[in-house]
């Protein structure tokens, strides 16, 4: 029982982070970053009290979006048919966002039973998220509970950390794995263990890439930023348990190659990096244009403890990951 | 007992005034401010403190570290308020220390001392949630502008202190005497610059990446000191996780004292003690404990990429 009890609170604290994230891309919007015709909808749907957030945190919520849409579009775009798995996918608008624009996509997100039915209930309820999601019937009234199976997105309520067996609908086809800050709450052995199974999905010689985004301790063991952040989470309840044995960006691309198996290449941004890469390739749509910071030094900070770290197999579709060149 | 000594022990135990105290506070710090010249003259021995951003406990830290006033000449660099979760009981303090000792309390303009930026930083938000209407961040707003904009401690061979930095319109610390600074802090221009530039490992002056002010070059403080007869630059406006730092052969120090800055940062904070011969010692310290501190119900401590 004991156990039960802890095992259910951690679960609560982390789905209470899927609101942090929604939170953060309404005011990214509400500040004029981006837009996402799907945010009121989700906020609404979860209740969420919105409010205006600091432009740090407004800034690499941008980053991290615009990252993350630019490696799966990019390839969206060269692949007859791509497919998307996403980790802990919560409150996301992405795969509506993305699923509009790309006609050969199809989506799967996978998060805690709870946190798939307020998704479902939205997309059921909305004509409009229906019809891109590709669910033709109408919805039952009384449903206890929800999982969507359309014809190019469907969800699926589980606990990733036992996850097993087959996911409904999952091809075998192109496939990227994407995981914003999910498996960080997990355990290395659960973590490692979800990767691994979302592999068994795929046959060694389908192209598949990993998508992660994720906090960053850094090298040096008593970083004083890292430990004030494990600490003002724990007062959450939230331990980030793996950024001791993947802290670095090297140490992250290293443990998603290994993930995926045979020939692969490796790929891995701080957000600090993300930052100069937008504006050297956007001059004009400077971040300071969008939203000027006061100062550098708290951003930096910020900045250098988070990134996006990605592997895929050994296969030139992948070039256009390699972002630097 | 004064009701200003009355007004600090309630503040000290991080207790908000009424609303018409607050008033009547402000009125009476700018009639004090107002009759001040825009360079404080600061006798030594003083201790200079940089940016507080409405870290109240750790300002009490601070008062513990340096010594409480008025047994300690205190000069602060500006950045009272914003960003942290307390700035009205820290700017309220501050003030009220300034009434009830006006020679042993120099406050200068930060440049978060400001309408445009209390209301994207926090201030003014925290005024209307604690105050209910936006009326006491007006007031506040109103003693910003009575704020000097730099001091001077010691005579030949003194310490320079102001929040930012050097501006290329300013050569002589006389000019500074000149300008009209009883007004919300400009775009650009002299005042304007004071507050916001940065010292930076480059020569001459650059453009800054905060959108006002410069980054100015070791050459730059170097012809200035030579051409004021001042021996340093004190000054504030940039987190130093070491507490402070000196740059191009000590002529220029920033001095940071706000530890923990934002609840996030894991800084240390520092003090500057500028001694009777102007000599310099810091002393460092580190954010208090959380445990007992009470945060705002429902907001995190502080935000991360979740
Ligand atoms: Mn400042």
């Amino acid at each position: 029982m004991r156990r039960n009890l802890h095992r259910n609170r951690r679960t609560n604290v982390v789905m209470q982070t899927d609101l942090d994230a929604l939170g953060a891309r309404w005011s990214c919007v509400a500040a004029g970053y981006m837009q996402d015709p799907y945010i009121e909808l989700l906020s609404a749907a979860q209740s969420l009290r919105v409010s205006r957030k600091l432009p740090v945190i407004n800034r690499g919520t941008f980053l991290r979006t615009v990252a993350i849409d630019g490696l799966i579009e990019t390839l969206a775009q060269r692949e007859e048919h791509l497919q998307v798995v996403s980790l802990g996918a919560g409150s996301d608008t992405r795969p509506f966002r993305l699923l509009d624009k790309h006609a050969h996509l199809t989506y799967h997100e996978i998060d805690f039973k709870e946190s798939v039915d307020v998704k479902s209930r939205v997309i059921l309820s909305t004509k409009a998220l229906r019809d891109v999601c590709g669910v033709s019937e109408d919805p039952e009234e009384d449903a206890q509970y929800a999982e969507i199976r359309g014809s190019r997105y469907s969800n699926h309520g589980l606990d990733l950390k036992v996850a097993d067996g087959r996911l409904v609908g999952v091809k075998d086809v192109t496939t990227i794995i994407l995981s914003e800050c999910c498996l960080c709450y997990m355990t290395p052995d659960e973590a490692s263990h979800v990767l691994k199974w979302v592999q068994t999905h795929f046959s060694d010689t389908t192209r598949r890439g990993i998508v992660m985004y994720e906090p960053l301790r850094g090298a040096d063991k008593n970083d004083s930023f890292a430990r004030v952040m494990f600490e003002n989470l724990a007062i959450r309840g939230l331990s980030l348990l793996t950024v001791n044995e993947y802290p670095t960006t090297e140490a992250q691309i290293s443990r998603l190659q290994a993930a995926i198996e045979g020939q692969s290449k490796g790929y891995g941004w701080s957000m600090l990096e993300l930052e100069d890469m937008w504006n050297r390739n956007h001059p004009d749509r400077q971040l300071d244009d969008i939203e000027r910071l006061d100062e550098r030094e708290e951003w930096v900070l910020l900045a250098k403890h988070y990134g996006i770290f990605c592997a895929c197999t050994d296969d030139e579709r992948f070039d256009s990951w390699n972002l630097k060149t | 007992m004064s009701d200003v000594d009355r007004a600090i022990e309630q503040l000290r135990d991080c207790k908000l005034l009424p609303e018409e105290d607050v008033q009547e506070l402000c009125f009476k710090v700018q009639e004090i401010l107002i009759n001040e010249s825009n360079l404080q003259l600061v006798e030594p021995p003083v201790t200079i403190c940089g940016d507080i951003h409405g870290q109240f406990h750790d300002l009490l830290q601070l008062f513990e570290v340096g010594g409480q006033p008025p047994d300690t000449n205190y000069l602060f660099l500006g950045d009272f308020v914003d960003r942290g979760f307390y700035s009205l009981e820290t700017f309220l303090l501050l003030m009220c220390l300034k009434i009830r000792w006006p020679d042993r309390m120099t406050l200068i303009r930060g440049n978060h001392e400001s309408r445009q930026i209390t209301t994207v930083y926090g201030f003014y938000e925290e005024c209307v949630r604690k105050y209910g209407s936006p009326t006491v961040w007006r007031w506040c707003c109103n003693v910003f502008d009575c704020l000097s904009l730099g001091a001077l401690v010691g005579g030949e061979d003194g310490v320079f202190c102001i929040h930012g930095g050097l501006s290329p319109a300013v050569h002589t610390i006389d000019q500074i005497r000149l300008l009209d600074r009883k007004q919300e802090v400009p775009h650009e221009g002299a005042m304007c610059d004071l507050l916001w530039s940065d010292p930076d490992d480059i020569s001459g002056w650059s453009k800054s990446p905060r959108g006002a002010g410069y980054l100015f070059g070791g050459d730059k403080v170097s012809e200035f000191n030579h051409r004021n007869s001042v021996s340093l630059i004190a000054r504030a406006h940039q987190l130093v996780m070491e507490g402070y730092k000196e740059m191009f052969d000590e002529q220029i120090v920033t001095v940071w004292s706000a530890p923990n800055y934002c609840y996030r940062c894991g800084n240390v904070a520092s003090i500057l003690n500028i001694g009777e011969d102007l000599s310099r010692s810091y002393d460092i310290f580190e954010a208090v404990l959380r445990e007992g501190m009470e945060l705002p119900a429902k907001k995190p401590i502080a935000e991360y990429f979740l």
